[in-house]
């Protein structure tokens, strides 16, 4: 819309005494019926929007905004294009309903016979999916400054469970919807976020999200305005186990005021645990390199399905500089299905897209995405002005492209052939974006000690030494970098040099049991028993509760023929209730110590 | 010279406003009082008519930036007003609403619009500029973060209003003299 205001509204008289003959729309029987269902769930005293539509004033007195939000579409907000899928929550104008609000504004938005307005439909206030289980909430606001800017702030809302338990859904509430325009919603299972939140003094803090914030067992979590999840069913819910925190990322545009928020959320239960576990596949890049200026960016991905699934949702990502998102599902016999486009990617409405029918897809079908991105000045919503080179990464001022499904195998046996490629998959892709992101901050030691473990997940110990390699080298006397080298070298099968190194790490900090423990280990693997009992006996006593250094000083006694020292060891092992398969293996070593015990013991 | 070269395509493009424009008399204050804020007491540069509604949510944004502005101009000579141009924005209502944005600024009300027409602005929030002789010098928007509804930079990459301010106060010509402002339309509201 390029045209001047003062144009507008004067096109508007000229038509209106044109047409308000040739037409007869009036609010009472046209517009109130699209208003009423289409608008004012959000527009109305106590909802989402900005000022209420619910009576033929608060309508008529916005109705060239009315004609111009709906025309382009802003409005109701739904930014997938029409005719790709059918979402949960789609409530899209039809062509007729926009010509309708048009002709009605230009007639001079009349009101027409009072007595036919339809009655504003019930508009259930306070909880949606009906009373929660349990509700959380900050236990002290948040206060937003009178600033321009948009602003993002995390919070981690400890959630107060006894025992397991097993989640349907949340209800989001904003709290203050003048100023939260979106939240996304994850669960940390590891403390992490909290303790991000408590290093902050005010509530929540202004950061990255750790990677332990995840979504609950393959289920979306996330709130934007006027769409509420529905609660799935309980063989699908979602575990929560006592510990665990909401994670909630708030995007807030400022009102103008110093505004407080305070968010609530209801969690609703089921009885039982679930039965299927859904999956969830991202695809993207984490490579993204785009030049100051580029006005045409393009980045894909695709995977393939190993065996056959439903898709029960679909979430895009990205942020100020894309324009253009698609996703497609392209099916073994030839045919196609566009699953997601949205030709103006706004990155203030992240919604969650439900469909109301899972899409079937065969084994051998390829889901695809391919983002387009703008970093001119043509693209307004460019952050910086001129523009700078951009990469990948998750602060709003770097760039994300993510498409992420939701999908369902058939069993539980499909399910285990198709996640751990999917894991590794997204692993290998998340790698990419710590590469990424040393290109950009190549001394930071955080981002190798990262990268390095995902390597070692993978199973590249060779790469996770490089990397740890180098945050020894960025952070020299640091006993943790070194301990880590070792641990690298150690399985990358390089013995000798991880001796080098756990010896380097005990000589900066000597009462460091873990590096006690490993070295222990590594020279019992190299013949060097007594070193080794040495090392093993001061990692336990330095530590007499890690089973992993007790089971190395157990080994270490059997080692040198002290088989009673060596079961004692076991016995007390085995007490700490190690995890599997460690038990076993100690069981397994016990008996064979027990029976090499010289006889009379 | 260049600043003639300016004016005269404004006029071109049909906008003729550069002329004294006659006093206001139906404008009131939170008491009730008429006043015409464009009679300047001696020393004032410039007035600055910044039209805005309570509940329009553009405008509301804008509160910080206004407050600013107003704060930085103020002693350079420079004169601030927030006008209601709506009947619904009642003296108790725009009370509450400066106190909500912090606003110290003084408020009027042109519940018949005679401001609105003599500037001639379409939008909240929109400012018009009216110099020491009684000229409109500058009218449209704070700047150009907001586009159209839906679309909005994350920063705004010029400041016209405070452009046109720094020309004046310096004794220059100004540059843009008219732009167009984004916001809530007045057509509708003060129907």
């Amino acid at each position: 819309m390029s045209t001047g205001g003062t144009t507008l509204v004067a096109a508007a008289l000229i038509l209106g005494s044109h047409t308000a003959s040739a037409q007869d729309v009036t609010f009472a029987r046209d517009i109130a019926p699209v208003v009423f269902t289409a608008c004012a769930s959000c527009h109305r005293t106590g909802g989402p929007g900005p000022f209420p539509l619910t009576t033929y004033k608060e309508v008529r007195q916005r109705a060239t905004q009315i004609v111009q939000v709906t025309r382009s579409r802003f409005m109701p907000p739904w930014k997938v294009e029409p005719g790709v899928g059918h979402f949960v929550g789609q409530h899209p104008l039809t062509d007729a309903q926009l010509g309708l609000i048009e002709a009605w504004s230009r007639a001079g938005a009349p009101e027409g016979d009072r007595r036919a307005t339809p009655a504003l439909p019930a508009m259930a206030d306070g909880w949606l999916l009906g009373k929660p289980d349990m509700v959380v909430t900050l236990p002290v606001p948040f206060t937003l400054p009178a600033i321009q800017a948009d602003a993002f702030r995390i919070f981690a809302i400890p959630l107060p469970v006894a025992k397991r338990i097993y989640v349907r859904g949340i209800e989001f509430h904003p709290g203050n919807a003048r100023v939260v325009h979106h939240a996304n919603i994850r669960v940390d299972r590891t403390g992490a976020t909290r303790a991000l939140d408590d290093a902050d003094p005010l509530p929540g803090y202004d950061g990255l999200m750790p990677r332990s914030a995840e979504y609950p067992d393959g289920h979306f979590l996330g709130w934007t305005p006027g769409q509420v999840a529905p609660l799935i069913s309980a063989d699908m819910a979602w575990t929560l186990d006592p510990g665990s925190d909401l994670v909630v990322q708030l995007h807030l545009q400022p009102s103008g005021a110093v505004e407080q928020v305070q968010p609530v959320v209801g969690l609703y239960f089921g009885d039982t645990p679930p039965t299927r576990t859904p999956t969830i596949l991202r695809l993207g890049s984490q490579g993204i390199d785009i030049a100051a200026g580029d006005p045409h960016y393009v980045i894909r991905d695709a995977y393939t399905l190993p065996v056959e699934m439903d898709l029960l949702a679909i979430q895009p990502h990205a942020h100020y500089r894309a324009t253009e998102i698609r996703g497609l599902a392209s099916f073994p016999d030839g045919t196609s299905r566009l699953l997601m486009h949205i030709k103006d990617w706004d990155f203030r409405w992240q919604h969650v897209y439900r469909l109301e029918e899972p899409i079937a897809l065969p084994k051998g079908t390829r889901l695809s995405m391919e983002y387009t991105y703008d970093n001119s000045t043509e693209n307004i919503r460019n952050p910086e002005v001129p523009p700078t080179h951009v990469w990948w990464g998750q602060r709003s001022r770097d760039e994300m492209g993510d498409l992420w499904f939701q999908l369902l195998a058939k069993n539980e046996r499909d399910r285990l052939v198709v996640r751990p490629q999917i894991d590794r998959k997204m692993t290998t892709e998340d790698i990419v974006g710590y590469e990424t992101m040393l290109k950009v901050d190549p001394k930071d030691a955080e981002l190798h000690d990262d990268v390095a473990l995902l390597y070692l997940g993978l199973g590249q110990a060779p790469d996770a030494v490089r990397h740890f390699q180098v945050s020894v080298d960025l952070r020299p006397g640091s006993a943790s970098a070194s301990f880590n080298l070792g641990t690298a070298l150690t399985m990358a099968g390089r013995l000798d040099e991880a001796i080098v190194a756990f010896r380097d790490a005990l000589a900066r900090r000597p009462d460091y049991p873990q590096a006690h423990n490993n070295l222990g280990r590594v020279l019992l693997a190299t013949g060097k028993t007594d070193d080794a009992l040495k090392h093993l006996q001061e990692a336990v006593r330095l530590d007499g509760t890690n089973a992993q250094a007790l089971f190395g000083l157990s080994e270490a006694y059997a080692a040198i023929g002290s088989y009673d020292l060596a079961v004692a060891m076991a016995d007390r092992a085995l007490r700490l209730a190690p995890k599997e398969p460690m038990a076993s293996q100690i069981r397994a070593r016990r008996e064979d110590y027990q029976q090499r015990r010289p006889p009379g013991a | 010279m260049v600043g003639r070269v300016a004016i005269g395509f404004v006029l071109f493009l049909g906008w003729a406003a550069a002329q004294a424009v006659a006093g206001p008399t139906r404008v009131l204050d939170l008491h009730g009082r008429p006043v015409d804020p464009l009679r300047a007491p001696v020393g004032t540069v410039a007035t600055v008519l910044v039209f805005t509604t309570s509940d329009c949510p553009i405008s509301n944004r804008y509160a910080p930036e206004i407050a600013r502005l107003a704060q930085g101009f103020r002693a350079r000579g420079v004169r601030f007003f927030l006008v209601y141009p709506v009947q619904g924005d009642t003296p108790m209502v725009i009370r509450k609403h400066l106190t909500t944005f912090a606003y110290d600024l003084p408020a009027l009300r042109d519940t018949v619009q005679e401001l609105v027409t003599l500037t001639g602005v379409t939008v909240t929030p929109e400012a018009a500029v009216v110099d020491a002789r009684g000229h409109i010098v500058y009218r449209g928007r704070i700047d150009d973060r907001y586009v159209d509804f839906g679309r909005d930079r994350p920063a705004p990459t010029t400041h016209d209003l405070e452009w046109a301010l720094d020309a004046i106060v310096a004794g220059k010509p100004v540059v843009v003299r008219e732009t167009r402002a984004a916001g809530c339309i007045l057509a509708d509201l003060v129907k």
